[in-house]
């Protein structure tokens, strides 16, 4: 943690300037031929996607390890990673549909698996999170399956584009892209990462002191 | 209950059914203002979770500081 700690302000920075190029890049990649410029939309609705897989990933992990040696950092690691997955999350509904508005001519479709699954894996973490805030003692083992049943989700949410064809793209638009689309995309994920770890890191932090906080006052009390 | 009367010509008086239209028209959505919602959103979403944060962070650091310090200062 210590290390994390020192990592930290590096880590904000770096992610502030790659977030304040970010814009350049997109805005220099060429315009795609079918969607035109709604489609600059994906250099941040991706990034944010990615992010929020990492988010249920590492939660999911992280529940794991704190269901199986009770450890107060891995409970802390996922409910950072939770509320990071609900944050990205949140982009990821609200861009997608500005991007299918235009592209698709429709803000949602419920029979497309990816977009149901993603609304039904961010309201997992939604869950998660009125569960800690509200759920009382031992709301954290509890949660942690939660965290377990998303991590689960990740997967079949990623695929889903491939087995049941809707509109969505498929997973091998990603890898397909020419160069000067592909440059950008990647930026954009590793800013979006990069900051997603400095989130976490303080979150974790805040976490941490919250504790300390509540053992000290108990001491207080004694 | 009547149906709300009023003076204008409703819809429904003016085409009773279904018909096709005299010349294709199709509708125009401009995509920069979509573009810019949406890289507005995220950086909403991002202030915001990182203003949030960073409030509750100091006040929970300032707490932990005064505590700890009360707790020294008994012994």
């Amino acid at each position: 943690m210590r290390l994390a700690n020192r990592l930290l302000p590096i880590l904000l920075v770096v992610a502030a300037l790659m977030f304040v190029r970010a814009p350049f890049l997109i805005n220099a990649a060429p315009v795609e031929s079918t969607m035109g410029v709604v489609q600059k939309i994906f250099y941040f609705h991706v990034p944010a996607a990615v992010s929020t897989f990492m988010g249920a990933i590492v939660c999911g992990l992280a529940s794991a390890v704190f269901l199986w040696r009770r450890k107060p950092v891995a409970d802390h690691v996922a409910l950072a990673a939770a509320e990071l997955a609900v944050a990205f999350g949140i982009i990821v509904l609200v861009t997608g549909p500005l991007w299918a508005r235009k592209a698709w001519g429709i803000w949602w479709d419920w029979q497309d698996v990816r977009l149901t699954m993603t609304l039904v894996m961010w309201m997992i973490f939604v869950a998660y999170l009125l569960l800690r805030r509200f759920g009382g003692a031992g709301s954290n083992v509890l949660a942690a399956a939660f965290g377990l049943f998303g991590l689960g989700l990740v997967p079949f949410v990623y695929v889903s584009v491939n087995y049941w064809r809707t509109m969505h793209p498929k997973t091998t638009v990603v890898p397909s892209l020419p160069p000067e689309m592909l440059v950008p995309l990647l930026w954009s994920i590793l800013t979006f990462l990069t900051l997603f770890v400095a989130l976490v890191i303080v979150r974790v932090r805040l976490e941490t002191s919250r504790a300390a906080l509540e053992e000290a006052y108990v001491a207080l009390e004694d | 209950m009547s149906p709300l009367k009023t003076d204008s010509v409703s819809y429904q008086d003016q085409k009773p059914d279904f018909g096709p239209v005299q010349s294709i028209t199709t509708e125009s959505l401009p995509a920069t203002p979509l573009v810019y919602a949406a890289y507005g959103t995220v950086w909403v979403v991002l202030v915001l979770y990182v203003f949030v944060l960073a409030i509750k962070l100091s006040r929970v650091e300032r707490d932990l500081k005064d505590v700890t310090a009360r707790l020294a200062k008994r012994g």
